[in-house]
């Protein structure tokens, strides 16, 4: 059903999307489904509640494309979807931590549900092997996404001075795999 | 260079331009940077490290199906914006055209009332101004002869007694 739009660039689809072609924005889903899934295990969701979220904010993603400007970044715009998904449902569940601290992406625990775990057990050779989720995420958007520190900042409810440090780190710990 | 430049280089390496000739210059000297290039090239052929999750097909089905509703539901709100907008049109207008009548009558009547007065406006004649004759004056014998005061003068006769 999507295989037309597999060589379309991100902007292209979304501009398709915005035409109301559905194929297109399915297309959209296929390629940022792990981040925004990565992005809430992060937290600490579980892997099925993750999923629901996840749904949730493409379903919303779509509804409101037309509100997002080719200029910004569609994977940030993506993810602060999801957190507000996510957060709407801890509100619901009352669970929802009010004091509005940034999140350290330093001490971040390593609360990797056993689904996830199972997934990075089983490629131990590979260089993402063993990287939290939110270290995964932070790597897309960083290389991948090409988001400056300001966004992933933004995106990651984080400090600028935070992503950029554990940017760099996570690129010396990657560095120590490459050189072995 | 310092360590600081360094981290520069990975900066500048995942910027959208990529590393310059003067990071590229220096990664030649400094291992280090030489191998985070090679890092950073090896990562982009081998992609995102969040491509290892994938939607499942139930995952992909639910979300067209999502899709699908909130397309008609957008269609639905499309249509019914179009349909307020006409009825605030036609409103609009009719209240306009209702306004220019009524201001229209209004207008008509009061030409129709201020007409009379001014026909009705006293104006000196000047033929009746020179005339000395209260015959001229346009007041015949005997009309409203109640409403005018009447000299009496006593008759010739009255002397005579």
């Amino acid at each position: 059903m999507t295989n037309n739009y597999e060589n379309l660039d991100s902007n292209e689809l979304i501009e398709l999307a915005k035409k109301g072609q559905k194929q297109a924005f399915a297309m959209l889903v296929k390629r940022h489904y792990g981040t925004v899934m990565y992005y809430l295990m992060g937290f600490g969701v579980k892997k099925s509640d993750a999923e629901d979220i996840t749904q949730e904010a493409f379903i919303n993603a779509f509804r409101k494309i037309d509100q997002f400007k080719t200029s910004g970044s569609f994977v940030g715009w993506l993810l602060r979807i999801a957190r507000n998904q996510h957060i709407d449902k801890l509100r619901k569940e009352r669970k929802f931590d009010t004091t509005g601290n940034e999140l350290d992406l330093l001490n971040l625990p390593d609360d990797r549900t056993p689904e996830l775990q199972v997934i990075s057990d089983a490629a131990v050779d590979d260089l993402y092997s063993g990287l939290k989720p939110q270290e995964k995420v932070l790597l897309d958007l960083r290389v991948f996404q090409q988001m400056s520190f300001a966004e992933i900042a933004e995106a990651l409810g984080s400090s600028e001075g935070n992503a950029r440090l554990v940017f760099h780190r996570l690129i010396v710990k990657l560095r120590g795999k490459f050189r072995s | 260079m310092p360590d600081k430049d360094c981290e520069k280089i990975i900066d500048l390496a995942t910027e959208k331009n990529g590393a310059d000739t003067t990071a590229q210059a220096h990664a030649r000297t400094c291992p280090k940077c030489a191998a985070t290039l090679a890092l950073l090239a090896l990562l982009k052929t081998s992609g995102s490290p969040t491509t290892d999750l994938k939607p499942s097909a139930a995952f992909l089905s639910r979300v067209e199906s999502g899709l699908a509703i909130s397309a008609s539901e957008a269609a639905t709100a499309g249509a019914l914006k179009a349909k307020i907008l006409a009825a605030v049109i036609g409103v609009a207008l009719t209240a306009t055209v209702a306004w220019t009548i009524v201001s229209h009558a209004k207008k008509s009547d009061t030409h129709n009332t201020a007409t009379p007065a001014t026909q009705g406006e006293m104006r000196a004649n000047p033929a009746d101004a020179n005339s000395e004759s209260t015959t001229n004056s346009g007041i015949k014998p005997g009309e409203n002869a109640g409403t005018f005061p009447q000299l009496q003068f006593p008759a010739p006769t009255d002397e005579i007694k």
